[in-house]
């Protein structure tokens, strides 16, 4: 298991790479990110699978729709 | 809903994401290295933002072609990979999308999006359970098939009614089976039964092929292609490691029904058909034989054989001393390639682009109908060079992967096989003979009367809708209007009281050369006016034009026409038809137009002593 930092720095550059942001606060979510769509989405967890070598059980991955969601769920895997 | 989810304007606009045709040769490299859904979409992305505007290799931008893309399931993703897959192939798709339930609507509806989208090819991928009712519960049962192959009729009816469209049809693929099953259950059965009456449900003509992704999915391993990951997170059908292959596969379909077909594979021998090379070690030196590694190139020469006997026309070009190579060729032990099966053979020094130009000069077709494989990279550059149109083949260095290579591409798939592909090459073999008759005889008449030739023809034949739509699709020479014309075109203009499509079919001594003349009449008060006239090069140079024409002015005066009206529309390729109609004796008509007129009241028709003419 990484540092919280470690996971913190790699997601920071997964949203970059998928949807180009430069900053991202726990807040961040579909509701602040338009392009942050459904298909969108199927890409941002396929990338943070990739990157941190986990697999989401579906139906976790569907839900964890903001940064600190997203964070929760990775700690505690 | 053309697929436009509403972010891709404004994420060219903001560009957070570097969309430019620049980013895009690395980011088809990240697919080609992960082949990841992540990837496909991304270069999927730029494809769709820029689809008109990317210059092939800095040439002009590419053709496009239009792609319906209809599942049941979610599919909507798919059309990236399908945007990447054709790319590769040098042509542009523009999609249109309908995922889940919305396919019933958009064929049914002549109103609907799909309609108005105006599609060339419509892909319909649907699933058992969204076509029979219970069948998601309760699985495939009796009477399923039946039901399923009347909804499909149903569906494929109802867009015939105002759609013109390429329509393939996704078999079915039995994600239910018990891997481990002795004993297979009925659903296991009705799947085999569905399949098997599906591939031979549509009729050729109809314009509707049946796509064997049964098939491709158990190449890939059906346990793979649907893994469960994608549908419980995106509703989507196949897995993630499949749905590149299955692009690939539509990729082929897309090109099989826009670009002329390539007719003939083109080898070197040296390290590719054999290993070695057989001036410097000898007949007896190759490696080539029935164990390792000799048994690379053994396999690859029964690869290319079954090329062969699908009609693909071989040809060698090979730098070598003649004697050392046909030395091989024709006595080597275990050579399954013979002489017999090159239609062309230009083993000497000269450069390669030239050896490829006599060989498709040999042919009669044209170098873009070539393809070429070759083990020296330096000899692949310079036909790429020089002859860009022929599709030079990217050979792995290691020979154990020759043989997958051939079995894989797709540039000799064809949307139909027909009977003259079987016999194409038995064909060539035949004019082989019949040119060396013509050097053995003395005067032409002479070489006529020795061919013995039958001539049939025939009008509005519904047999003939596809080899005569083909027809019109592939010839280039003697062709004077250059018109292409889809099966259901043809099928149009032969029920049509206006239009007569004529077929010609010749065989003679020597052998059948099948249909191998089409023409196109439509009737304009008291004139005839020839749409299409054209002739398959193997037939050219036996007077066969005068007597197919004839046949026609014959029909008109006895139709009470007035005069026939042919058309010349000059292209880069059927120079050799300019003066047809003056030679033929008809009358300049409009110069501009390019029009010629043949008054039927100076009609008189001598009939050839040398051949036998039958009509229906």
């Amino acid at each position: 298991m990484k540092s919280d930092r470690d996971i913190d720095g790699k997601l920071r550059e997964i949203f970059r790479e998928v949807f180009g942001l430069e900053q991202i606060t726990d807040e961040t979510s579909p509701e602040t990110v338009p392009h942050w769509d459904s298909l969108r989405h199927i890409e941002l967890i396929m990338t943070i699978e990739r990157v941190t070598g986990k697999e989401f059980s579906p139906m976790v991955a569907i839900e964890m729709r903001s940064v600190r969601e997203i964070l929760r769920v990775l700690r505690s895997m | 809903m053309v697929e436009n989810h509403g972010w891709t304007e404004s994420l060219v606009k903001e560009n957070f994401e570097p969309l430019s045709p620049q980013t895009l040769p690395s980011l088809l490299a990240r697919v080609d290295e992960e082949q990841s859904y992540v990837a496909y979409q991304r270069a999927g992305r730029v494809l769709q933002a820029f689809e008109t505007g990317i210059p092939k290799e800095g040439g002009a931008a590419k053709q496009g072609v239009r792609v319906a893309l209809l599942g049941s399931s979610n599919i909507d993703p798919f059309a990236a990979y399908v945007r990447v897959e054709t790319h590769r192939h040098g042509l542009t798709a523009t999609c249109f999308v309908a995922s889940y339930e919305r396919y019933h609507r958009e064929l049914l509806d002549p109103n609907s999006e799909l309609n108005a989208f105006q599609p060339e090819i419509v892909f319909l991928d649907l699933e058992v359970a969204s076509l029979v009712p219970g069948a998601a519960r309760y699985g495939l049962r009796d009477g399923g098939v039946v039901a399923i192959l009347a909804k499909l009729d149903d569906l494929v009816n109802a867009f015939r009614a105002h759609g013109t469209a390429l329509i393939v049809v996704s078999n079915f693929v039995n994600t239910n089976a018990r891997p481990y099953a002795i004993v297979k259950s009925p659903e296991d059965a009705a799947y085999v039964e569905l399949n098997r009456r599906l591939a031979t449900h549509f009729k050729s003509g109809s314009n509707v092929i049946v796509l064997d992704v049964d098939g491709l999915a158990g190449y890939h391993g059906r346990g793979r292609s649907c893994d469960g990951k994608l549908r419980y997170l995106a509703g989507m059908k196949w897995s993630e490691s499949f749905l590149p292959v299955l692009a690939r596969s539509y990729a082929a379909v897309i090109m099989a029904a826009r670009r002329p077909t390539y007719k003939c594979l083109v080898v070197d021998l040296d390290n590719t058909l054999w290993g070695g090379v057989v001036g410097e070690v000898g007949g007896e030196g190759i490696v080539l034989g029935p164990n390792p590694p000799g048994l690379m190139y053994m396999d690859f020469q029964s690869a290319i054989l079954r090329l062969y006997d699908r009609g693909i026309l071989l040809a060698i070009s090979s730098k070598n001393n003649p004697d050392d190579a046909l030395g091989v060729i024709r006595g080597h032990p275990h050579m399954i390639l013979r002489e017999e099966h090159f239609a062309s053979i230009q083993i000497g020094w000269e450069p390669k682009p030239e050896q490829l130009r006599r060989i498709a000069k040999d042919l009669n077709i044209g170098t873009e109908s070539l393809v070429f494989v070759d083990d020296d990279a330096v000899e692949r550059a310079q036909v790429r060079h020089f002859l860009p149109e022929v599709y030079t083949v990217e050979l792995p260095k290691d020979p154990s992967r020759y043989a997958h290579v051939i079995s894989t591409m797709t540039e000799f798939e064809q949307l139909a096989m027909t009977v003259e592909d079987l016999r194409r090459n038995a064909m060539y073999v035949e004019q082989q003979r019949r040119d060396s008759f013509r050097q053995s005889t003395g005067s032409f008449e002479e070489f006529l009367c020795g061919l013995e030739m039958v001539v049939e023809i025939g009008v509005n034949d519904a047999e003939d809708i596809e080899r005569a739509a083909l027809l019109t699709q592939k010839t280039n020479q003697f062709n004077l209007t250059t018109r292409r014309y889809s099966q259901a075109q043809i099928r149009e203009m032969m029920t049509a009281p206006l239009t007569r499509v004529y077929t010609l079919r010749v065989r003679d001594v020597f052998g059948d050369s099948g249909l191998t003349g089409v023409a196109i009449i439509k009737k304009q008060k008291r004139t005839w006016i020839i749409d299409t006239f054209l002739l398959s090069c193997r037939v050219i140079g036996k007077e066969l034009e005068r007597v197919f024409l004839g046949e026609i002015l014959d029909d008109a005066r006895r139709a009470d026409a007035e005069a026939v009206e042919g058309l010349y529309v000059p292209t880069a390729k059927n120079g050799l038809v300019e003066k047809f109609y003056l030679q033929q004796g008809f009358e300049v008509g409009n110069v501009e137009k390019g029009t010629w007129v043949f008054p039927l009241s100076r009609f008189s028709r001598e009939r050839e002593p040398w051949l036998e003419i039958k009509r229906q």
